[in-house]
């Protein structure tokens, strides 16, 4: 469905203004970019949920950009149904962009506070030409419905929903344009636990029904877990680890990967508490970008960065260790 | 490495560091209801997890304790015993520097607690240096102590950066290790490691639980993650719209109130326990500050709502084994 090959993205610093005033307050030179995403290779298989699952800032969000266009990668490839986005024409990226849509991370920043329900849904396809105005009042009533919102609330401001029904709204509105390809990065994470739940439980729904293919961006490990059918772990711009769901402990796993599932369970006796920060993505470290922290590291891991080896079939490790 | 201490429960029952009772915060001259009486002590040296979802009045509450209420909001009743003394009545001078002295704060976000233009040397000795009237050499030297026990690597080196170079597991780390520099009697986290990641997190948390051990410090931790409680506290304080609704144990294995349970299956399972069963929501919206209390807060939500739980608030009851619980089912019983 979707391919990227030896992708990379990396960010030009901050306004030489800011910059120059950031190395006032430090007193230290800043410049150098920020390098995102590093080069990696990825697969996402049709009417499967992919989990990408990571630290804050270890690229999670800027590889899904690059998945769905919003972002140009630097070098690499991203293949969608078998053709290259960088080899398209404008409107041909343009019928793309209808196919993969992306669900941002803060609902209430993505929805303008003064469009009403009903045209912030309907935008999408007024773009795009589609249906004449009663279709698409229908199409979005019908939209409504299927995220479980009630369609009579059509008129209302995003303001007089609750934070589990933006949510919804900001769902319907990828949905809109019936992509088949959908990244939610960060789904659930700005609403509370109690509401949560109805989000997981209609994004699975609609992989049910409708076979919608999906990127899961979170870094809430149980969530990915009850979603994902394969789980792709990324650090420092980088995937450390790639694996079925069912494989999920009982491998032998990247020692990040290890860290990272002893953190979230909380009940777990054997506690693995890493030492150390994130690299930081303005100079990454040589070698593996785990090793400073990572516990079974041996002296190659801070020269060479490993290469992703297959383990086993759908199973991707980057490790010295794991052959 | 984090393990349960219920011993802990146990030490000075008598006589708490802290005693709460009726403690109700509002805004707008008691149109928006913030908080709507709590009632509950801490002991010496024991963590307690004071949980809720988003607008129950977690970080109300935090403030009211600390008399750092935000402009708007008054307190309108309770009160607040600390170490024997009554702070709400005191004046606000002396009560700042009760507070300053003996209780100490984490906020969710970092870097607003810290002065973008100082270094973190200068903000953390400053501490030693005008409360404890250390000289400035002695300060430095207290200062590399305290950070290297909240775990900074090289902190004489660290000493002379400022905040934006650091990581925010970093800075959270210095903000513990600032609430907790003049060993006080009483720290209140609120959300210390929200904005945090996983391995991040748990150090975070990690250093918060020795630090305040080693000083015998008690505790108040806020947050949403229920998961986060697990071997870190002995008991747990749940709120919603403003109230506790139950007080149940640190790892939640024994809730009560429909409330509790209803957040028990609203939670993806631990990826170790090999379920993946469907989540089961709540229904609908929690009470909104500007509503008024008929009933029970949870009874519009709650599936097991009884006749009376419309009209009547249920009192918050001691169930023997469990802690305490506000609800009808276990009031009658
Ligand atoms: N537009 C941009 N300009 C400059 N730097 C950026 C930009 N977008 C992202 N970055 C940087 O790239 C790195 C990766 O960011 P990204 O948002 O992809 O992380 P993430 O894994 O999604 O994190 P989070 O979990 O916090 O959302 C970060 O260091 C970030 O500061
Ligand atoms: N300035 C204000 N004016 C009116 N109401 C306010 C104001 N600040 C907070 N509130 C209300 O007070 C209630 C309690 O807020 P509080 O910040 O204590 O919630 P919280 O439990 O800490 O939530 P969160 O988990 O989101 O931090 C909320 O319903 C909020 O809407
Ligand atoms: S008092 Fe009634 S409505 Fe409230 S939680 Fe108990 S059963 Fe439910
Ligand atoms: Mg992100
Ligand atoms: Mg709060």
């Amino acid at each position: 469905m979707l391919n990227l090959e030896n992708v990379s993205k990396s960010f030009k610093p901050p306004s030489s203004f800011g910059r120059e005033l950031l190395s006032l307050i430090s007193r230290k030179e800043i410049g150098g970019s920020v390098h995102a995403v590093r080069g990696l290779s990825l697969r996402v298989k049709p009417g499967q949920i992919l989990g990408l699952v990571g630290e804050s800032g270890s690229g999670k969000s800027t590889l899904g950009r690059i998945m769905c266009g919003l972002y140009r990668p630097n070098t690499g490839k991203v293949v969608f149904e078998g053709r290259d986005l960088d080899s398209l024409n404008k409107k041909e990226r343009q019928r793309l962009s209808l196919k993969i849509q992306f669900m941002f991370q803060d609902p209430a920043s993505s929805l303008n506070p003064r469009i009403r329900c009903g045209a912030a849904l309907s935008e999408g396809l007024v773009i795009h030409g589609l249906g004449n105005r009663l279709e698409r009042r229908e199409k979005v009533c019908h939209l409504m419905e299927e995220v479980g919102l009630s369609p009579k609330l059509i008129d209302r401001y995003p303001h007089q929903f609750s934070g589990g029904q933006r949510q919804r709204l900001s769902l319907a509105r990828a949905l809109s344009l019936d992509p088949s390809l959908l990244i939610a990065d960060e789904p659930a994470s700005a609403i509370d636990v109690s509401i949560q739940a109805q989000i997981i439980n209609l994004l699975l729904d609609l992989k049910a029904k409708r076979g919608l293919t999906m990127v899961l961006i979170s870094h809430d490990l149980p969530l990915v877990c009850l979603m994902a059918d394969q789980i792709a772990v990324m650090y420092g711009g980088l995937l450390m680890e790639v694996f079925p769901r069912s494989l999920l402990g009982q491998v032998d796993h990247h020692p990040y990967v290890k860290a990272l599932w002893a953190s979230a369970d909380f009940a777990s006796s054997q506690k693995i508490t890493l030492e150390g920060e994130p690299p930081d993505p303005l100079n990454p470290p040589p070698g593996c970008p785990f090793h400073p922290r990572c516990l079974e590291a041996v002296d190659i891991c801070a020269s060479l960065c490993p290469p992703m080896l297959p383990l086993g079939s759908d199973h991707f490790c980057a490790c010295h260790l794991r052959k | 490495m984090i393990t349960p201490d219920l011993n802990q429960k146990s030490a000075n029952i008598a006589d708490p560091v802290l005693k709460v009772s009726n403690l109700a915060v509002s805004f707008g001259r008691g149109r928006y209801l913030a908080v709507r009486g709590l009632d509950f002590d801490l002991n010496q040296g024991e963590v307690v997890g004071l949980v809720g979802e988003s607008g129950s009045g977690k970080s109300m509450t935090a403030f009211s304790l600390m008399g750092l209420l935000p402009f708007g909001a008054a307190l309108d009743s309770g009160s607040v015993i600390f170490q024997g003394r009554e702070l709400t009545t005191l004046p606000p001078k002396e009560r700042r520097s009760v507070c300053g002295l003996h209780m100490g704060m984490v906020f969710q976000e970092p870097l607003t607690a810290l002065n973008p233009v100082l270094t973190i040397g200068d903000q953390v000795s400053e501490i030693f240096r005008y409360r404890m009237g250390y000289s400035k050499a002695q300060a430095q030297k207290m200062a590399i102590e305290l950070l290297g026990q909240a775990g900074l690597p090289n902190p004489a080196s660290t000493l002379k950066n400022y905040p934006h170079r650091f990581s925010g597991g970093m800075r959270q780390r210095v903000v513990i290790a600032m609430a907790l520099a003049l060993s006080p009697q009483l720290v209140i986290a609120d959300e210390p490691t929200t904005a945090l990641d996983p391995t991040i997190a748990a150090q975070v948390v990690l250093i918060l639980k020795t630090m305040s051990e080693q000083r015998q410090t008690a505790v108040l931790f806020i947050t949403h993650n229920l998961r986060l409680l697990t071997g870190l506290t002995s008991r747990v304080l749940v709120m919603y719209a403003g109230l506790i609704v139950e007080e149940t144990k640190g790892d939640f294995s024994d809730p009560l109130h429909p409330y509790t349970r209803g957040l028990m299956n609203a939670l993806p399972p631990l990826p170790s326990s090999g379920q993946s069963k469907r989540l089961a929501p709540i229904a609908g919206h929690p009470l909104s500050p500007d509503e008024r209390l008929n009933g029970c807060p949870f009874e519009p939500r709650c599936p097991e709502r009884l006749g009376v739980c419309a009209t009547v608030c249920p009192p918050l009851t001691e169930k023997s084994g469990y802690g305490r619980v506000r609800c009808h089912l276990y009031y009658h019983a």
